[in-house]
């Protein structure tokens, strides 16, 4: 008899032979040799790892999906989350902490004239820079940029601001000193309630994706964006304020922690 | 957030749910494509067509089977459809160039590429039928439906697949012990 056919062995991987098929596989070596083949060319295509997809693809898809109305434009909007007490804090925070720059600087415009240069220990006489004492509060590290908070030590009791406690004030002088007094406080002040404005908002958009897990990176990372601009601003206003320098930094900070995470989720498998 | 709520919250357009959903399957997804398609660039627009045809329909997804079926279907259903729809290649069958004994098991990483590449190079009818059969593990019965063919004629068509990858795989062994020999 002539050797089975490939069709035919192909039909043994999942059916029994015929008698003769029998019969002839019985007393043929490179037939049966041939079928053992064949069993585990199918069972090694049945246990084929899956390829996978591009990590592009999902960007090309959910782009897809928007245009075609599928994802809801205001999905993320619908689904807002309310916003932590954390992220509420830093708000308050940044509005007392810019609010309070705002204030110094009106201040400073109608008083600056009779304060005493002298009293105030100068950098350039070599004096450190000092730190200005503010209290650490590690509530508010949690999805927000602030890691200190405006409460600024008080003054020893029956005494005059110690230096330290000074330091923000020189800082802002510093910045002042660059304008007319009186108009350029006006000025400076206007511009720093703009900054806090654009600095609250920020905050807020960021605080709207900060808590959801399901946000897209993608907002995720445009609101961090705006956050670290409207920091940034606030920078240029007040460039030595130690808490705006805190805010921006952690603002950089979260922004680089999502582009890193983002890198990773296309990198690695998510099954 | 279990997948029914996925599900739940996808219908409603919420795209962070539709892309968990996206992520849970989307292997399996481009795997089948893939080898229905034959080639990674036509995979990834296939794929792409199947997820966007799966949640167009999802809103009318009621649970009756599991969601991974449901949507593996409807990804095996675009493919044939886009397969179909696009002119149909020039004779793919071609020797392989490089080759591995098929005497090595299917743990092989190098059997597993040359199985995938064997696969590329039958005729359309019989792969679809080897993938869908062999390696989605698909039904005669459910394979004729999807194709619209008889089940018989399915069978004829694995057994022929079967055979002919067989023929690929085994000419690549002969050809690597004539290039051994003339070495």
């Amino acid at each position: 008899m002539q050797h089975l056919t490939l069709e035919a062995i192909a039909r043994l991987v999942d059916e029994p032979p015929h008698a003769e098929e029998a019969l002839h596989l019985e007393g043929c070596a490179d037939c049966r040799m041939e079928l053992e083949e064949m069993r585990g060319q199918t069972a090694a295509l049945a246990g084929l790892a899956d390829p996978e997809p591009s990590p592009f693809a999902w960007p090309a898809l959910e782009a897809r999906l928007r245009e075609e109305g599928v994802i809801r434009p205001q999905e993320t909007a619908k689904v807002r989350p309310r916003h932590s007490p954390v992220l509420r804090m830093a708000a308050s925070v940044a509005v007392l902490v810019l609010g309070g720059t705002v204030g110094r600087e009106l201040w400073r415009g109608g008083t600056v004239n009779r304060m005493d240069p002298e009293r105030i220990p100068s950098r350039a006489a070599g004096s450190p820079v000092a730190a200005p004492a503010l209290r650490t509060v590690p509530a508010v590290t949690v999805g927000a940029p602030p890691v200190q908070t405006a409460a600024r030590a008080d003054p020893p009791a029956g005494g005059e601001p110690s230096a330290e406690a000074e330091a923000p004030k020189r800082t802002l002088r510093s910045a002042a000193h660059s304008a007319p007094r009186r108009s350029g406080a006006s000025a400076t002040a206007a511009q720093l309630r703009a900054a806090q404005a654009d600095y609250v908002s920020a905050l807020s958009e960021y605080a709207s994706v900060a808590d959801d897990e399901r946000a897209d990176p993608v907002v995720r990372l445009a609101a961090l964006e705006g956050l670290v601009r409207a920091t940034r601003t606030a920078l240029e206003r007040a460039p030595e304020d130690p808490v705006i320098n805190g805010y921006y930094l952690a603002a950089m900070g979260k922004r680089d922690a999502t582009l890193q995470r983002m890198a990773r989720s296309s990198e690695e498998t998510w099954y | 957030m279990t997948e029914n709520q996925l599900i739940q919250s996808a219908k409603q357009g919420d795209g962070g749910a539709i892309q968990a959903l996206y992520r849970l399957h989307a292997r399996r997804v481009y795997a089948v494509v893939r080898r229905l398609a034959g080639d990674d660039a036509q995979a990834e627009d296939w794929a792409q067509e199947a997820w966007v045809r799966a949640l167009r329909a999802l809103p009318g997804f009621r649970g009756d089977s599991l969601f991974s079926t449901w949507l593996h279907r409807i990804a095996v259903n675009s493919a044939l459809h886009a397969r179909r729809s696009r002119e149909r290649r020039a004779a793919r069958e071609a020797p392989l160039d490089d080759s591995v004994p098929m005497s090595a098991r299917g743990d092989d990483a190098l059997l597993r590429l040359r199985l995938e590449r064997a696969m590329e190079r039958l005729p359309e009818g019989m792969r679809r039928v080897l993938v869908l059969h062999d390696v989605e593990g698909y039904t005669h019965e459910e394979i004729g439906e999807m194709l619209g063919i008889a089940p018989g004629t399915c069978k004829s068509q694995l057994f022929k697949a079967r055979a002919r990858m067989r023929q690929l795989l085994t000419s690549a062994t002969v050809k690597q012990g004539i290039e051994t020999c003339s070495t």
